[in-house]
């Protein structure tokens, strides 16, 4: 498989002109939300630096808390799974389906995206619908999320009209609120009769085994509140101490996706229903899956990436996520996050060119809420990627050649002179350039250099 | 070796632990001198509808809203604070479902469900509900109207000071609602129901 070359995946996004529209309405507006939201939370930064320090110590002995988190979580009635890989996950997820009736409802997880879940179970024989709304309408258009929290974002609702109408068969209703109201009429079927409840996890307690979802549809609530079984599926990542740092997190986390100082619903599941309950699944299963992510644990620069939380903040700030929208990230994780994780998951020969996709304004690490130090780590991506001989031959010529001239005090001098002296002639007659320099004139002026160079003008 | 001791083995040679922070302490917040009115001006702002009743008049209060919905089936969860409530709902000919009787199914049927609450958030607009016998998870979730009743002294000024009396054992669930179930995924216009309930009405009572 040829790695992900994101020049030529982001330059068909650059043409779309509804991608455009869409993505830039939206980041504007997830920023215009965010901002108020994290103003009016006075110790924000001391909460960004706490968050950082519990998730820095979580990391730093993950195996003791996922131990803890396993027994707490039998303890409380559930069962615990491990899974090395995603085929391993898919594996016993799907053999839990399997065994419990097939149908079943899902509620969004960038893990099972991770590990093309859906594609195994309906494999198995299994009816799986996505019932988070932008998520099944994804999944009706047989595409994948474009956003961590915002799937569908890359769609405008013209887009979606016509796409309601043609995978229903119901009139070609075009307000927002009427094809919500379609989609929870044909969901609320789906979750009556389901057998099984799949869903991630946002934060998973060590102390006391209890499962953290978050939300704001209720999706979630209902995929693990009606079906008979509910699975959950987590990165080792996600475990957390202490109980009581719920209260950080849960500050940090809905302000930073989506600007509201609480989501609507967030579920603290602790265990399957007990003796007397009348709804609840009878049975929880929680997979503790590794896939990659011991290996970027062990790294001890890159390991900072396994704090994130995934609410998809910096995303938002990206203005190279902004005109390219997700897909062209060739990944679920897109955005800074993902030009982290995508090059620690496949290796940098095959995902390389992702943290190059970055103007290295540092707006990432700046609204992370808990301070990962993104521009830090796609710098040491690009070092990476140069030292394993990754760097294109034209970069390498052109430093190269910098590096000759550079070095003495009498090429640089000489070298300027024929630029200056060239960059003038060309001035006249851009249309002269040939082939690539001609592509950097198509879009931009050449403004004429100084008469002469500022070390001349210095000595006088 | 089995995937867990694999994985465990691999994380055991990277862990390294710097210590653990003790808990958050916070910078001083700005604590609401008045917490109801904080947290109905907060509930509102998220599309909650908030009444203040007197005791005393819960029970007609809960039969008027039932009324007024059109709503001839609830279901109601098993608490003390209810049980005036629910009596004058059934003498008002309504079917009320109560302990044993709410399953799914039976509750996916009502229009309206009654629930208590044990703590609310002030600086969110937040009700906090833990589930249990006679406590249906449901009651809040399917049905179109939720209704919830929450006793002034509840209300707490942060999720801080929620948390620190959140304690181990927890019961199977405890759900944080705020406002009605929403989404804004078609054109990020924000719609209100998404799959959850239609309205959230809190009846908040003095005592």
């Amino acid at each position: 498989m040829s790695g992900i070359d994101f020049v030529q995946t982001s330059e068909a996004a650059l043409r779309d002109a509804e991608l455009q529209g869409a993505m830039r309405a939206a980041m504007v507006r997830f920023r215009e939300l965010q901002r108020p939201a994290q103003a009016e939370v006075s110790d924000w930064q001391a909460l960004r630096a706490y968050a950082h320090g519990v998730k820095r110590h979580t990391l730093g002995a993950l195996a003791h808390y996922l131990t803890q988190l396993e027994s707490q979580v039998l303890a409380a009635g559930g069962r615990v799974h491990w899974a090395r890989d995603g085929a391993e996950a898919a594996e016993i997820i799907t053999g839990i389906a399997r065994a419990a009736g097939r149908r079943v409802v899902k509620s969004k997880s960038m893990t099972t995206e991770e590990i093309h879940l859906n594609a195994a179970l309906e494999g198995d024989g299994a009816q799986v619908t996505e019932t988070d709304l932008g998520e099944y309408l994804i999944q009706l258009a047989g595409e994948t999320p474009s956003h961590i929290i915002a799937p569908v974002v890359h769609k405008s609702t013209e887009a979606i009209a016509d796409l309601l109408a043609a995978k229903l068969g119901v009139p070609r209703y075009s307000e927002p609120h009427e094809l919500t109201a379609v989609a929870r009429r044909v969901l609320r079927e789906r979750f009556l009769e389901a057998d099984v409840g799949i869903t991630g996890v946002n934060f998973a307690v060590a102390e006391t085994g209890t499962l953290v979802i978050v939300e704001n549809e209720g999706n979630a609530r209902l995929v693990t509140t009606l079906p008979r079984v509910h699975v959950a599926l987590m990165g080792i990542e996600k475990v957390i101490p202490r109980l009581a740092d719920l209260a950080v997190f849960l500050t940090l986390l809905p302000r930073a996706a989506t600007g509201q100082r609480m989501s609507t619903y967030v579920s603290l599941l602790t265990g399957p229903r007990r003796p007397g309950e009348r709804d609840g699944p009878e049975a929880q299963h929680l997979v503790i899956m590794d896939n990659g992510r011991s290996a970027i644990h062990a790294d001890p620069v890159m390991g900072e990436a396994l704090s994130c939380i995934r609410c998809g903040a910096c995303l938002n700030v990206c203005p190279v996520f902004e005109r390219t929208g997700g897909h062209a990230y060739g990944s679920v994780y897109s955005g800074p996050i993902g030009a982290v994780l995508t090059p620690l998951f496949r290796g940098v020969r095959e995902a390389g060119a992702l943290p190059f996709a970055s103007s290295l304004c540092g707006a990432c690490g700046e609204i992370c809420p808990v301070k990962i130090d993104l521009p830090g780590l796609l710098l040491e991506l690009r070092a990476r990627v140069v030292a394993s001989g990754g760097a294109p031959l034209r970069e390498r010529l052109f430093i190269a050649g910098w590096t000759a001239a550079a070095s003495r005090p009498g090429r640089f001098t000489a070298a300027g002179r024929v630029l200056r002296a060239a960059l003038r002639l060309i001035g006249r007659r851009p249309a002269w350039l040939p082939f690539p320099l001609s592509k950097w004139v198509s879009t931009r002026d050449l403004p004429p250099p100084a008469r002469g160079a500022f070390r001349d003008r210095w000595r006088r | 070796m089995s995937a867990r001791e694999a994985i465990l083995a691999a994380l055991r040679r990277g862990d390294a632990a710097a210590p653990l922070p003790p808990l958050y302490a916070g910078s001083p917040r700005d604590s609401a001198t008045d917490l109801t009115s904080a947290f109905v001006q907060r509930a509102a702002d998220v599309g909650a509808e908030v009444h203040r009743i007197q005791s005393s008049a819960l029970p007609s209060a809960i039969v008027a809203a039932v009324m007024e919905a059109g709503e001839r089936e609830i279901v109601i969860w098993d608490d003390p604070l209810l049980d005036d409530s629910a009596g004058a709902l059934r003498e008002a000919g309504i079917t009320v479902l109560s302990g044993e009787a709410q399953t799914i199914e039976t509750v996916a049927a009502c229009g309206f469900g009654i629930t208590t609450v044990d703590h609310a958030i002030a600086e969110t607009g937040t009700l906090l509900l833990g589930g249990g016998p006679g406590r249906s998870r449901a009651a809040s979730l399917l049905p179109a109207h939720h209704l919830a009743v929450l006793p002034e002294v509840r209300i707490r000024a942060d999720l801080f000071d929620l948390m620190r009396e959140v304690r181990s054992p927890l019961p199977s669930s405890l759900t944080f609602i705020t406002g009605p179930s929403r989404t804004a995924d078609i054109g990020l216009t924000p719609v209100r129901p998404a799959h959850g309930p239609t309205t959230v009405t809190i009846f908040l009572v003095n005592r």
